[in-house]
């Protein structure tokens, strides 16, 4: 409803109400640090009992694949599926699970091999495809996890899911709770970024929404902000044609000194917040198109992520972009690349997908790294599913989305190298040990940033509502350099 | 936070103590609830030691092995279990414990003890308890006894110019206009602002106003949703709603004919409109889905709407498990499903359209002409985007057609129809480049010799999914259901060697086919064939080696079945002539058919433009019948038996013990016919009943969050336990039954508020204020909050004179930065759905009322959301309000209020000098005169943009050349760039967006 029923100063309420629950004396709760706490909204500050402990990472980049990549085609490896190519998946395999509308129709459901050789690669000796030559190449840098599962199985509720902690839509983003909680450390740009890109592979893909990256029920001003590219990099950054910045600046000047009388009467802190987010947007005008001016790139930029990336909108390009974000300290950069959803045309679509995003993935893990930022960084690559081990249609042809095991792969922000945990039984259908469910993941990545996801919670309809949701979720220790093996 | 809570925070604990007992409801529901009840609490299934405190009986039984031991004795907190458990020193003993998260302050530890001692009394949650209404008393008297208790004076009444503007930004969500600021002015009698509160709750704009909050609550969105998320039409029911407001319709016929219109004795078409708000849900028909889990799904969507919107309640919550908070068990949530689970509405949505049940009905606020010549208008919109496509389209077209010219060489007759046998003797086979038909995309071509002229030829052809034919390197057409097989005349043969080339798609994951059949009538009449077959040359995705076509199937068999059979539509080829004439046409001189020869040429060129082409064709098939008739379809209720089971843990495939329609224990009985189901009339009547303790308090609630920025219970989402206790709930109780008793008059009721002294004092802020009361609970000021985000658009509109003030009708498609839909959406999906593209509309739409915007659920309009505004997805009734710097961006660059600032800037350029260019412009945005200081500013900052643009008269031509709004040709433009400067940041201004 309209109203300022939960003002701006929410947010200081609910500062309040964890306080009051931490048990902190009622001193500390001096009407004036409230206010602090208001005047300080202006520059997104996160929630002041945050961070829980010290997390290893800073920041997230989180390379949302979207479709559901194919892991029994990439990362999972089985030695004994090659020779069931071609015949019927056991009935104890698939186990009566619940199919899409999409196969539930099938009368076989043939066993369907990688569509390209694995080999095992770096000195971990990590399984990979050879779709993903670049992605091999920094097998030592990332965890590949086998073994995550979700309820999910079409891609509405899946990637809803994922992104949010719930299949019904209306819950904060992951990246919104990391705004929330963690607040922005750079006060030029939003504390939450999102890129989108189109995959070759399936195109259109599946649609996406702007529930993924919204705040839900937290303040909107957690909701990730769109970095485009085509039209102005934010929405609305560009100054009208005729107004230069001199111009601008003097409107802002005037505008400042209207709004201070304003203050003088009513005394509304406000207004206060209102004059600062406009000196705010006011260097974001600045901030955001120095990120997207790559003119000062060396050439040796291009050659690690490709020459895709100097076009904007690719993949490798939004890469880069999320490169230079992690440089200015965004906290949370999240891209979606569409076009994941290979149920035909498994060769060529999922061949395509990976050229366009392969390169430029593994660019980002070396060019952190390079720069020193690979370990303050969380670097994710995934998708809300995978595809069945079966074919859909005839053999080769294509595969549905299968949530009892996906995989994904992790790096930096203090998970470790040249690692895979978890795994699938032969047929790469059901996971045979350390299953990692949606909400695990999630609570892992908070505990990166330095948060407990148990303790991070806000009140909403009565309840604590937590991004890992009532079922209980755990830290995924196994990925982690200082978690035990 | 009750009062007692609130107060204890602001004056610390030693105002606590003295005198004043502990209260269950006020001071210990809320504690417990908090940190005790998710163990010990109404969820039996989660009971830790047997315990539970939610209710007397259970909390005081004996506990432990020997039965010796209880939680609660009454008066004694040393003997209490509680009492030693939650103030035990071993952190092993205490209570709650170290991992669940919860602590107790010494503050609520010594709270529960005093409560124990005092006796332990528990009342029943306040909410469930029947409304008990103090006689007398008036809104004044009921805060001003809150305010007295905290040693707080009301703030003096604001000045008159404020108070219009506040009462105009609330009950119509528009400022006043200068004439209304001017007569209000004059009239100082004591009755003056009662007229001016009369009259605006009689205007269509406070209809509009009330209808907005209202389609929050009831999701209102003009898509469908979930993924795929395209066109449906419930704008009649948002008629229906601004024409309730309208007329003040009593809010309790107002809910039921919302729940229930269609099963009232002889319901009218409008009745049943009303119910459109149940089926307000979003619906799927993504591939795969499965449609019982999404039948189940918009069926508890629904018991969460009503349950929020008229209870309050999160019912949801018990959707799984019994409710951990309400009294309210995990079959009580089912009986209430069991009401709206009676409908014949299926789990799969149609596509680019409304779902059934559905009836075709008429707005009951826009006449018939009004909506024909609307969408007539959008439909002309759509039509002009084929001749101007947006920009960068444009430049692909243009480039294409000077290619096009310069290859096309003089115009060439027309050739004349001649009957051919389309088929050889031997028929053409299903050709691809492959045998496993894998590819997405193949090519075709075929060189043959003719040895003389032609007099006529036609192609027939087909292709799973869709292809495009070239002979002689020049489009012929192009087929796109291969269901149906095109045929066209052929024009560009010639004597000599040909060549055919075909482009084939395939763009789903199934077989792929290509069958073509070419009839050829030479001059001297003989008649020969040329069929697909091995001959024909393929290659995959246009970068392989040509080899030779792989035959999939022969016609008549295989996947497709005998196609041949079938007939097929008249293509529409493309002679040469048409084109090339088309072409040589001034745009300016074009016909319409000419534009369509054009891009249906170049449509067969470019996929990009074959998509947009697309998108307008489907955009206009869903309007074309309204265009007609004025009507639309609207989602509506209807009643088809079904059996109602408990689902185990909310799994839809799951069903447990079968339950019947029912209402929830902890309320009043809800009885139905004597004998008979209960049925959704029996609810919707039951909730407004007067004995209903929940639908008017929450309604009130809403209205009082509506007028005053916050409820009186805070969480207007949600009165139960978890929910916060009311600021007054005297008041409350006192507003709800007076409007139960008035008749649910909700025009009387919001007179009621604004006419408050409590309304009407100052919303300045004195530092003490600020420190003792910072949340305004208490109200001793009147609260002071940035508008709605449909209001600060429509006010900057209004200011300027630029809003167009057409009441109800289809929704509009005002400015939006390009490509937020397509990028997100399905949009070049072949299937073909509609809003997956942004088609901004070009003239009046674009200063229509908010409320008329297009909404779609997975991007809604951006500058709404900037503004806190929800995605309509789900239920929700009150928005958080926000302060950020999108925002600051969004009123200095968005076009709507560039736009908005030329217009103002051109009425503040005719009052003949600066100062008063100035004052006029402060008067229409801020609603009162301006201060010395912005007089100043202001003057000054016109007199320096003016002298700056004097200098670079380009800039100044740029600057007014934003938005679609024509600038009249005698203007003078630099003076006009200074003042619409000037307009913006007077637009810009924290009060110009700020109710105070």
């Amino acid at each position: 409803m309209s109203g300022a029923s939960g003002h701006a100063l929410g947010d200081a309420i609910s500062r309040r109400g964890f306080l009051g629950q931490s048990g902190i004396g009622l001193g500390a709760l001096a009407a004036t640090s409230l206010l602090n706490g208001v005047a300080r909204g202006a520059g997104n500050e996160g929630r002041g009992d945050l961070p829980h402990f010290i997390g290893k990472a800073k920041r997230v980049i989180y390379l949302f694949q979207s479709g559901g990549p194919s892991h029994i085609d990439l990362f999972d490896y089985s030695a004994a599926i090659g020779k069931h190519h071609g015949t019927e998946l056991p009935d104890s395999i698939r186990g009566g699970q619940r199919l899409t509308g999409m196969t539930s129709g099938q009368s076989k459901f043939l066993v369907s091999g990688p569509i390209s050789p694995m080999k095992q690669r770096g000195e971990c000796g990590t399984w990979m495809s050879d779709l993903v030559p670049h992605t091999a190449s920094i097998v030592d840098k990332i965890t590949v996890v086998n073994s995550m599962h979700t309820e999910a199985i079409n891609h509405d509720p899946g990637i809803t899911l994922i992104n949010t902690g719930s299949q019904i839509p209306g819950r904060p983003s992951v990246g919104s709770w990391a705004s929330y909680g963690l607040g922005s450390a750079n006060s030029d740009m939003p504390a939450y970024v999102v890129m989108l890109s189109q995959g070759n592979g399936k195109n259109p893909g599946q649609p996406i929404f702007s529930r993924l990256w919204g705040s839900g029920f937290l303040p909107s001003r957690h909701q990730g902000v769109l970095m485009r590219s085509s039209g102005d990099p934010l929405l609305y950054l560009n100054d009208p044609p005729g107004l230069d910045r001199a111009t601008r600046r003097e409107m802002l000047d005037d505008l400042a000194i209207l709004n201070k009388g304003s203050y003088a009467r009513f005394a509304d802190p406000e207004i206060e917040t209102r004059i600062a987010q406009y000196e705010m947007a006011f260097r974001m005008q600045v901030a955001a198109p120095e990120i997207v001016d790559l003119s000062e790139e060396p050439e040796s930029t291009f050659k690690l992520y490709g020459e895709s990336a100097r076009q904007p909108g690719t993949f490798a390009y939004n890469c880069l972009l999320a490169r230079r974000l992690a440089e200015r300290d965004v906290r949370f950069v999240q891209l979606f690349h569409r076009g994941w959803d290979q149920h035909g045309s498994l060769k060529s679509h999922l061949g395509a997908q990976c050229k366009d995003t392969d390169q430029g993935s593994a660019a980002l893990v070396q060019d952190l790294e390079q720069r020193g930022l690979l370990e303050e960084t969380l670097v994710i690559w995934g998708g809300e599913f995978g595809r069945t081990s079966y074919a859909q249609g005839g053999l080769g042809n294509g595969r549905d989305h299968h949530g009892r095991c996906f995989s994904i792969w992790m790096a930096g922000g203090g998970v470790k190298g040249g690692h895979v945990h978890g795994a699938t039984d032969d047929f790469c259908y059901n996971i045979a040990s350390d299953p990692v469910h949606i909400n695990d993941m999630n609570a892992t990545i908070l505990h990166c940033l330095g948060i407990d996801h148990e303790r991070f919670s806000y009140k909403f309809q009565g309840l604590n509502a937590r991004l890992t949701g009532v079922e209980e979720a755990k830290v995924v220790r196994g990925v982690l350099e200082d978690g035990q093996a | 936070m009750s009062l007692r809570l609130a107060g204890c925070l602001l004056f610390g604990l030693s105002h606590f103590g003295n005198g004043e007992d502990v209260r269950f409801n006020r001071d210990i529901r809320p504690i417990l609830s908090d940190n005790c009840f998710s163990c010990h609490g109404p969820d039996e299934k989660k009971v830790k030691a047997g315990l539970q405190l939610h209710a007397p009986g259970p909390a005081k039984v004996a506990l432990g092995k020997a039965g010796d031991r209880h939680a609660i004795v009454d008066g004694k907190r040393q003997e209490s279990e509680l009492w030693l458990r939650i103030s035990a020193n071993d952190p092993d003993d205490r209570m709650p414990p170290l991992d669940s998260n919860h602590r107790l302050s010494k503050a609520e530890i010594e709270l529960l003890g005093r409560w124990i001692d005092e006796g332990a009394n528990y009342e029943g949650h306040w909410a469930f308890q029947p409304i008990a209404a103090k006689e007398g008393g008036s809104i004044d008297s009921f805060v001003r006894a809150g305010l007295e208790q905290a040693g707080l004076k009301p703030s003096k009444r604001a000045d008159r110019s404020t108070l219009l503007r506040r009462v105009s930004q609330d009950l119509t969500g528009l400022p006043p206009t200068p004439e209304e600021m001017a007569a209000f002015t004059k009239n100082t009698d004591s009755e003056a602002f009662e007229k001016v509160v009369d009259r605006s709750l009689k205007s269509p704009a406070a209809a509009e106003r009330l209808a907005v909050d209202w389609l929050d609550g009831a999701r209102y969105a003009d898509t469908n949703g979930y993924s795929i998320d395209d066109h449906r039409d419930m704008w009649i029911w948002r008629d229906w709603v601004i024409h309730s407001f309208l007329h003040n319709k009593p809010f309790d016929e107002f809910a039921v004919e919302q729940i229930a219109g269609d099963l009232l004795p002889k319901a009218t078409e409008q009745q049943r409109v009303a119910t459109g708000f149940l089926r307000n849900s979003m619906n799927t028909h993504e591939g795969g889905t499965i449609a019982e889990e999404y039948r189940v799904t918009y069926t508890a969507d629904k018991v969460d709407t009503v349950a929020t919107v008229f209870m309050g309640l999160t019912m949801k919550c018990a959707q799984c498990h019994d409710h951990k908070y309400d009294p309210l068990t995990q079959r009580e949530y089912y009986q209430f499903f069991a009401f709206f689970n009676t409908s014949s509405e299926p789990g799969g949505g149609a596509t680019n359209a409304n779902t059934g049940p559905l009836i075709e009905a008429s707005s009951p606020i826009c006449s018939a002409e009004r909506v024909k010549l609307d969408v007539g208008l959008r439909l002309a919109e759509l039509q002009q985007m084929r001749v101007t496509p947006e920009p960068a389209m444009s430049a692909l077209r243009d480039e294409w057609e000077r290619a096009t010219l310069a290859t096309l060489g003089p115009i060439t007759p027309r050739a004349t129809s001649v009957d051919l046998n389309l088929f050889p003797k031997k028929k053409p086979a299903w050709i691809w480049a492959s045998a496993d038909q894998t590819s997405a995309s193949a090519e075709f071509r075929k060189e043959f010799a003719l040895n003389s002229e032609v007099k006529a030829a036609k192609l027939w052809v087909t292709c799973d999914n869709e292809c495009h034919v070239e002979i002689n390197g020049q489009a012929v057409g192009e087929t796109e259901d291969w269901t149906r097989p095109k045929v066209f005349s052929v024009t560009q043969l010639k004597k000599g060697t040909n060549r055919i080339e075909v482009r084939g798609v395939n763009e789903a994951a199934s077989p792929a086919g290509l069958i073509l059949s070419l009839a050829i009538k030479s001059v001297d009449g003989k008649i020969s064939h040329l069929g697909s077959d091995k001959s024909w040359q393929a290659r995959v995705d246009g970068k392989a080696a040509w080899k030779p076509a792989a035959v999939i199937a022969e016609a008549g068999r295989g996947p497709w079945g005998d196609i041949l059979a079938g007939g097929a539509s008249k293509g529409k080829g493309q002679s040469n002539g048409a084109l090339n004439l088309a072409l040589r046409t001034e745009r300016g001189q074009r016909s319409s058919a000419q534009w369509k020869t054009i891009n249906e040429a170049f449509a067969g060129k470019s996929s990009r433009f074959k998509i947009y082409r697309n998108q307008l064709n489907l955009e206009e098939r869903v309007i074309r019948k309204t265009a007609e008739n004025g009507r639309a379809t609207v989602m509506v209720m209807d009643y088809k038996s079904r059996k109602t089971h408990i689902l185990v843990r909310g799994a839809y495939d799951q069903h447990g013990e079968e339950v019947k329609a029912g209402g929830p224990a902890m309320l009043p009985p809800l009885s139905g016919a004597q004998g008979k189901a209960k049925t959704r009339l029996d609810l919707a009547r039951w909730l407004v009943d007067p004995q209903h303790p929940l639908a008017s308090r929450v309604i009130v609630n809403r209205y009082w969050q509506m007028m005053f920025g916050a409820g009186l219970v805070k969480t207007a989402e949600d009165f139960g336990a978890q929910g916060e206790y009311p600021s007054h709930p005297e008041l409350l109780d006192w507003l709800a039954a007076d409007f139960v008793k008035s008749g649910w008059d909700l025009r009387r009721l919001l007179k009621k508020m604004v006419m408050s002294e409590t309304y009407q004092q100052s919303s300045a802020v004195t530092p003490e204020l600020l420190e003792r009361d910072p949340y305004n609970r208490l109200l001793a000021r009147a609260p002071r909050y940035r508008l709605a985000a449909e209001f600060v658009r429509d006010s900057a509109l209004a200011a300027s004179g630029l809003l167009n003030r057409d009441l109800g009708g289809p929704s509009v498609h005002p400015y939006q930065p390009d490509g937020l839909w397509a990028e997100v959406s399905h949009y070049g999906y072949p299937a073909g759905f509609t809003s997956q593209k942004y088609l901004p509309g070009r003239g009046r739409a674009n200063h229509r009322r908010s409320i008329y915007t297009a909404w779609k659920r997975t991007s809604p309009p951006p500058t709404m959301a900037i503004f806190d505004a929800p995605s309509r997805e789900i239920c929700s009734v009150r928005r958080l309000n926000t302060n950020t710097p999108l925002q600051a961006l969004v009123l200095q660059n968005d076009p709507q209020f560039l736009e908005a600032a030329r217009a103002l800037g051109e009425i503040m350029a005719g009052a003949g000098n600066a100062k008063r260019g100035v004052a006029l412009g402060v008067t229409r945005v801020l609603g009162r005169s301006p201060t010395r200081t912005e007089l100043k500013v202001l003057s000054l900052a016109h007199a320096r943009y003016a002298r700056s643009f004097e200098t670079r008269p380009r800039d100044a031509k740029a600057l007014l050349s934003v938005g679609e709004r024509q600038l009249a040709g005698d203007v003078k433009v630099v003076d006009l760039a200074a003042w619409t400067l000037v307009a913006s940041t007077l637009l810009n201004m924290d009060e110009a967006v700020t109710r105070q």
